[in-house]
């Protein structure tokens, strides 16, 4: 490859790299295939590359090949605009009947894709006979091919070709391969919404969809449902909601029965794999038969076999459906007790389900029963679920609670809630495995945001500050991580007033001036190194987010009144704190005035520390240093 | 072993010996050389075999080498005969010498025979001639081994050979009366008989003062049985020459690396003549049994015996399971592992008696009267108070 | 019968080899140049160089074999100046075993604080039985060269040649460096360890226990400890022996070192002017236990002790008015343990 300029050069580079050894390097050559086309121009993408591709495209891997089939969908620009598509959909048509799923599912998307970009006449010219043939395919896999075509041409054509094709899908719905059927049936959702979409946007239009194509849809659907092969059977679940939201688009109930029947059917299968898709789309379902009281009312005791189900994932899978649900059966009066009487019992003992991930599923639902259920209820049913949720040693379950308890809280109240809840939290927050009281106190900013200021300073601010004298490290780590986070939600005045104060000892002068009795025994020890350390690590944690008058009037005072401590850990603690006030004098120097000669201060007691006894605070010392110099400049 | 490996192995050796890594082996140097030597006439020795068929010269010569030994090795050669279960135990005896020598009481595994103990007793009687103090050893053969008598269908479950141990060490302590320390040996299924034996205080004697266990570990034990049976299928019914049972202990399996010592081993297995020698101990007769033997071992052994010093002694590498784990990390007995050389396997103590030997003797001056031990042989006597603990 | 089938053997070449033997003869001399920290302090690339290492080994990387021999190199320097009673001053958080359990000893330092904010004493076993002495080892020495005023390393009893070739360290070695050297650099270092530590003048801290041999703190003082620990004398007791419930002296039954009662503690704190012995060697099934009353403590960090002894660990915080307080943990959250498949001899009756 000695010239660059050479025109053949890109191609040839294509060639010699998709003749690489290393499969992982012809897949990175083929994902520059569009680069390449552009390089050559349209031309001679069309009778250099195209023809190069189609040889590729019978002898390579299977990574190879998909990533061909993704790119070529994005070619039809490439080979200048549609009427040179032919070449390129015969590659891809040889891609779309390999065996390989992932190569199939590429190419036929892709061949969807060009669809779109070519005209009518020639869609159907070179689609209608490109299904017809696949779908008598002597294997399975072109079979599977053509029913990925049909969404391409479906509502193109006129009613009669519509019935044919029809026809033609109920075939391959009904062949003795289950690649085919699953095939089938994994598409046939797409071509319904189809439909619909034709008829919501065409009511007059003469080729619009009759009772006869409802028929053949009706015994394709049938025959799904009735398959022997549970891997197709489960698709038939999602056939059905799109064939439900079709008549329910046109306003239609004269089936409802019937597919009631159906749905039925399907939430009762002894496989559970059907069982978990049903309910997994439960609330669709019910969704299209909500608008009738004694339709919607039928549904109450198959939900309910769900929530009893056998299988965990199908438990895990109704939990999520709850609300929805709910929320349709709470739309008729009278429901609510049939919630109370039949779901409820039901939600209680799937709080204590042996699986961690039903729980967990159920915790992120069961707080949005509380609008449908109203204040009373809340308090008297759900909450004791609440209660024992956030008990949960599995910590995804008490997270789904917290995270989502402002919606209880709009509903019952702040007191309420608080009066029944905090007796929970204040007991993890002491449990005896510290992971627990971790766990708790990483809730804390969340539950701080939906309880507001005041509630929070009467009931949680004790338990927080009460964090950072625990005896385990990370829980007073994790404390004064999350005071800073609450000055973030609160502000400046209230960490000055709530947690500056109190750690600097100097709260008894304003409780005191309010008339708030408070003792001398809340005054913080400093004789102990780690209350100390703490208190150091809080203050300087702080400094970034409170106005930068606290930091001159309370927050450097205190730790300049630690620079001679006699432990040096907390010396070279100090000469880091230092760099951090540093930092904030600095971006703060247009309001403050006195910046300058505050950093100055700053750098004279960092020198005389530099010339401490001991190694590390000389060290950490310097560092500053030589960090405020640098951004004093 | 790939050639690859093999050469992996040596150098590690050789780095080791750069190192100055004491290499635990008998010989200065482990040899590997000799090791694959033996493996490439492997592939002959089926020939050898056959060639040696109906040598009885050879025969002769090996068995008359071990009646020799065994006379030298143990002066006293006795029968006990137990009349409730009609079984006559071999038994054999090198008295102590000198004032509070020791005896060692020697237990084999399953299988084997006290003749598996003769190069282990030569290293502790008779490598340091000029010592006033030359321990005594004692050893039998349990029922259905070696030269024991017992009728046929024999009860091979660990309580009743525990109970045979009890029998035959009352009986040696009935004959001889004496104030030596006693220090039990118990090799694989022995170790685990004798600590059944401590567990039970059954023994008349309050001299026992240690318990050493060879190569046994409770939860390996019981994973291995489960080989077991493949094993056993895998023996050859008998052999054509004694040698060729040496051999292939040696050469085919691998289970023995010494051959001076599997010469006056192997032989006490067999029966037969000329040129058809087999098994004496059917192991497929106590498969029965397998799984009362070393079931609650490791917790048995840890908390047996009250002031009796333990010492549990293993090869190849550290497999000790929780119990053993714990006790161990709590101080409770002594382990010493023979590990990083590929010369010393199951049978230890044949494989490396010298330094078995060593091991127990060690075992012994630490143990045996700690007040003599820190003013003999640390040379002091404790400046302040307290009194020394057995 | 493969004796060590476990070791993977790809790891080494020729090439690999003869390199080593170059550095090995090469580095002595040029590394006596360049990190001679003698009075000296830490130059900043060094200190820059330990950061990297450190911020590695937290993640549970090893070093390379180069970088341990620099890093062994600079911590002889730092521990061959240390004496064998090392002053420590308050406050120190004291720590017992921890034998290659490293995400466990992570787990120490969230109980306890990060070292250098929280002083640390740790006594001895660093190595074998864990699946990561090397990583584990390696942390602690880059800490303590790191920070030599903030964290303390006594030796233990398996901080020795002969201990480590049977309980895993060698191997290893062998199995993540493919050759004994790293084993080699990181034994040689132990000799440089000190053996105990007296905190305040009034808690003596070591790895094992006392010596018959040893009657005051300055008879410690006296011992040559740079060698490899002798299976008998005072240095081999000072790391082997264990208190008792038994009074006066006892032959300890691990083989080595002694066993003592209270009478022998009460007496060795009052000579020594000492308010507590605290040791570590002895699994605790609480983390710690007391003995003697309150004349001696055992301290031991390693939770659930080679995955399976279901025990919870402990550390001692001493603050500066010498008030103890023990924090206890279970072992750290972590995907599962590497299986290591232990050999199933064939023949065992």
């Amino acid at each position: 490859m000695d010239n660059s300029n050479d025109d053949l050069y890109p191609l040839a580079l294509l060639m010699d790299e998709l003749k690489h050894d290393d499969v992982a390097n012809r897949v990175d050559a083929m994902k520059k295939l569009d680069t390449i086309a552009i390089a050559l121009g349209p031309e001679r993408t069309v009778n250099e590359l195209l023809p190069f591709l189609n040889e590729v495209a019978q002898d390579d891997e299977e990574e190879v090949f998909a990533v061909l089939g993704s790119k070529l969908g994005e070619f039809v620009p490439l080979i200048g605009g549609p009427e040179h598509c032919e070449p390129l959909i015969r590659i891809l048509l040889i891609l779309a009947s390999m065996e390989e799923p992932l190569v199939r599912d590429k190419a036929i998307d892709s061949l969807n894709h060009v669809s779109t970009e070519i005209p009518h006449d020639m869609l159907l010219r070179l689609y209608l006979p490109m299904i017809d043939s696949l779908s008598q395919g002597n294997w399975f896999s072109k079979k599977v091919a053509s029913c990925g075509l049909f969404k391409s041409v479906l509502i193109k054509v006129d009613a009669a070709t519509r019935r044919d094709l029809l026809n033609i899908y109920y075939k391959l719905a009904s062949d003795d391969s289950p690649m085919v059927r699953r095939g089938a049936a994994s598409h046939l959702p797409t071509l319904i919404d189809k439909l619909t979409w034709f008829t919501e946007n065409y009511p007059n239009s003469e080729d619009k969809v009759d009772n006869k194509d409802w028929e053949i849809i009706s015994q394709i659907f049938q025959h799904l449902i009735n398959d022997e092969q549970d891997s197709v059977k489960f698709l038939s679940v999602d056939v059905l909601v799109a064939i439900l939201e079709f008549f329910q688009s046109v306003n239609d109930s004269s089936h409802n029965s019937e597919f009631l029947i159906s749905s039925l059917k399907l939430i009762g299968d002894e496989s559970w794999r059907v069982r978990y898709t049903a309910a997994d789309r439960f609330s669709k379902v019910a969704k299209n038969f909500s608008k009738n009281f004694a339709d919607l009312s039928k549904l109450i005791d198959p939900f309910i076999s769900l929530m009893n189900d056998n299988e965990g994932e199908v438990r895990k899978a109704i939990c999520k459906q709850l609300p929805e649900f709910c929320e349709y059966l709470g739309e008729y009066a009278g429901n609510k007790d049939v919630i109370l009487e039949k779901i409820v019992p039901i939600i209680d003992k799937l709080s204590q389900d042996p699986h961690e991930n039903v729980r967990a599923s159920l915790a992120l639902s069961v707080t949005h029963l509380s609008p449908v259920l109203g204040k009373q209820s809340t308090i008297d049913n759900l909450l004791p679920i609440f209660l024992v949720m956030l008990k949960d040693e599995f910590p995804e379950v008490r997270l789904n609670i917290i995270s989502n308890l402002s919606i209880v809280n709009e509903i019952i109240g702040i007191n309420l809630l608080s009066v029944n809840l905090l007796p929970a939290i204040t007991e993890l927050a002491q449990d005896g495995k510290w992971r627990v009281r971790l766990a708790i106190i990483e809730y804390i900013p969340k539950l701080a945001k939906q309880l507001g200021e005041s509630f929070f300073n009467d009931e949680l601010l004790s338990l927080c500050l009460s964090w950072l004298w625990d005896p385990v490290f990370a829980i007073r780590d994790a404390a004064v991580n999350i005071l800073r986070e609450l000055t973030e939600i609160f502000g400046s005045d209230w960490a000055n007033k709530e947690i500056i104060s109190r750690l600097l000892n100097n709260e008894n002068e304003n409780k005191n001036a309010e008339g708030d009795g408070v003792t001398e025994n809340s005054k913080i020890d400093y004789s102990n190194f780690i209350t100390r350390i703490t208190c150091l690590f809080t203050i300087t944690n702080l400094v970034p987010v409170v106005d930068v008058h606290t930091v001159e009037n309370k927050l450097l005072p205190f730790v300049n009144s630690f620079a001679d401590d006699p432990v040096p850990n907390i010396r070279f603690n100090i000469a880091k704190a230092y760099l951090v006030i540093a930092k904030a004098l600095v971006e703060a120097k247009d309001t403050l005035p006195n910046s300058v000669s505050l950093i100055e201060q700053i750098l004279s007691k960092l020198g005389k520390l530099s010339k401490d006894e001991d190694f590390d605070v000389r060290y950490y010392s310097d560092q500053s240093i030589e960090e405020i110099k640098k951004l004093t400049g | 072993m790939s050639d690859l490996h093999k050469l992996f192995l040596k150098r590690i050796k050789e780095r080791e010996n750069a190192s100055g890594l004491n290499t635990l082996s008998e010989d200065a140097d482990p040899g590997i050389e000799t090791q694959f030597h033996s493996e490439n006439i492997n592939s002959s020795s089926q020939l050898n075999r056959i060639r040696k068929l109906g040598d009885d010269k050879a025969n002769t010569e090996i068995l008359e080498h071990l009646e020799s030994e065994k006379n030298i090795l143990f002066p006293v050669q006795d029968k006990y005969y137990d009349t409730e279960f009609n079984i006559s135990f071999q038994t054999y005896f090198s008295p102590p010498q000198g004032k509070n020598a020791p005896i060692f009481i020697l237990h084999h595994g399953a299988g084997s025979s006290s003749m598996t103990f003769c190069k282990l007793s030569e290293a502790l009687t008779m490598t340091n001639p000029a010592s006033d103090k030359v321990p005594g050893v004692f050893a039998f053969d349990a029922r259905g081994h070696g030269n024991t008598e017992s009728d046929k269908n024999i009860d091979y479950s660990l309580s009743v050979l525990t109970r045979d141990c009890q029998f035959v060490l009352n009986s040696f302590l009935e004959k001889n009366v004496s104030d030596s320390s006693l220090f039990l040996v118990g090799h694989s299924l022995g170790g685990a008989v004798f600590t059944n034996c401590l567990v039970e205080q059954k023994v008349n004697s309050k001299n026992i003062r240690g318990l050493v266990m060879l190569d046994i570990v409770e939860e390996t034990a019981v994973r291995a049985l489960n080989s077991m049976p493949n094993f056993i299928n895998k023996r050859p019914a008998f052999f054509s020459s004694l040698q060729g049972c040496i051999d292939w202990h040696i050469k085919d399996m691998y289970l023995l690396h010494n051959e001076d010592s599997a010469k006056l081993s192997i032989p006490d297995l067999l029966n037969g003549n000329s040129s058809h020698y087999y098994w004496k101990t059917d192991l497929k007769e106590t498969s029965p049994y397998w799984s009362s033997w070393f079931t609650k071992l490791s917790e048995n052994f840890i908390s047996c015996g009250t002031n009796v010093a333990k010492m549990l002694i293993l090869s190849g590498h550290e497999t000790l399971d929780t119990n053993l784990i714990v006790g161990q990390m709590q101080g409770k007995y002594q382990l010493v592992v023979f590990n990083n050389n590929p010369k010393v396997g199951h049978f230890l103590h044949e494989d490396i008696p010298s330094q078995i030997a060593v091991t127990l003797m060690d075992f012994v001056r630490r143990n045996d009267n700690p007040e003599d031990y820190m003013k003999n042989e640390l040379g002091f006597i404790p400046k302040w108070g307290g009194k020394i603990n057995r | 019968m493969d004796a060590d089938a476990d070791v993977p053997m790809e790891d080494v070449s020729d090439e690999r080899q003869l390199q080593q033997s170059y550095d090995d003869a090469a580095s002595h001399h040029s590394y006596q140049q360049s990190y001679s920290l003698k009075n000296k302090e830490l130059s900043k690339s060094n200190i820059n160089q330990l950061d990297d290492w450190i911020e590695k080994l937290g993640k549970c990387e090893p070093l390379s074999e180069n970088e341990v021999k620099t890093l062994c190199d600079m911590a002889i320097e730092v521990l061959q100046y240390e004496q064998n009673v090392q002053p420590v001053s308050v406050p120190v958080t004291i720590c017992g075993d921890v034998h290659g359990q490293f995400h466990d000893l992570m787990e120490l330092f969230k109980i306890g604080g990060p070292c250098p904010d929280t002083n640390y004493l740790f006594m001895g076993d660093y190595v074998d039985r864990g699946y990561y002495s090397v990583e584990t080892v390696s942390y602690l020495v880059c800490m303590k060269v790191r920070f030599p005023n903030r964290i303390t390393i006594l030796r233990g009893n398996h901080e020795s040649r002969q201990i480590t070739q049977v309980y895993g360290f060698y191997d290893e070695c062998l199995r993540k460096y493919g050759s004994a050297t790293v084993w080699k650099l990181f034994t040689d270092l132990f000799d440089y360890f000190p053996i105990t530590a007296l905190v305040d003048n009034k808690i003596f801290c070591l790895h094992g226990g006392l010596s018959p041999m040893i009657e005051t703190i300055d008879q410690v003082r006296e011992l040559n400890r740079i060698q490899e620990v002798p299976h008998e004398g005072p240095m081999c007791d000072l790391l082997w022996s264990d208190p008792d419930d038994r009074g006066g002296w006892g032959i300890s039954p691990r083989g080595a070192g002694f066993t003592f009662g209270q009478d022998i503690s009460e007496q060795f704190n009052h000579t020594n002017d000492l308010s507590l012995i605290a040791r570590a060697h002895q699994l605790a099934m609480e983390g710690y236990s007391w003995w003697h009353q309150e004349a001696v403590v055992t301290i031991f960090s390693a939770p659930n002790y080679c995955y399976r002894c279901g025990n919870q660990a402990a550390i001692m915080e001493v603050d500066e008015q010498h008030a103890r307080q023990f924090l206890q943990y279970d072992p750290s959250v972590r995907p599962g343990e590497p299986t290591v498949t232990r050999k199933t001899p064939d023949y065992f009756l």
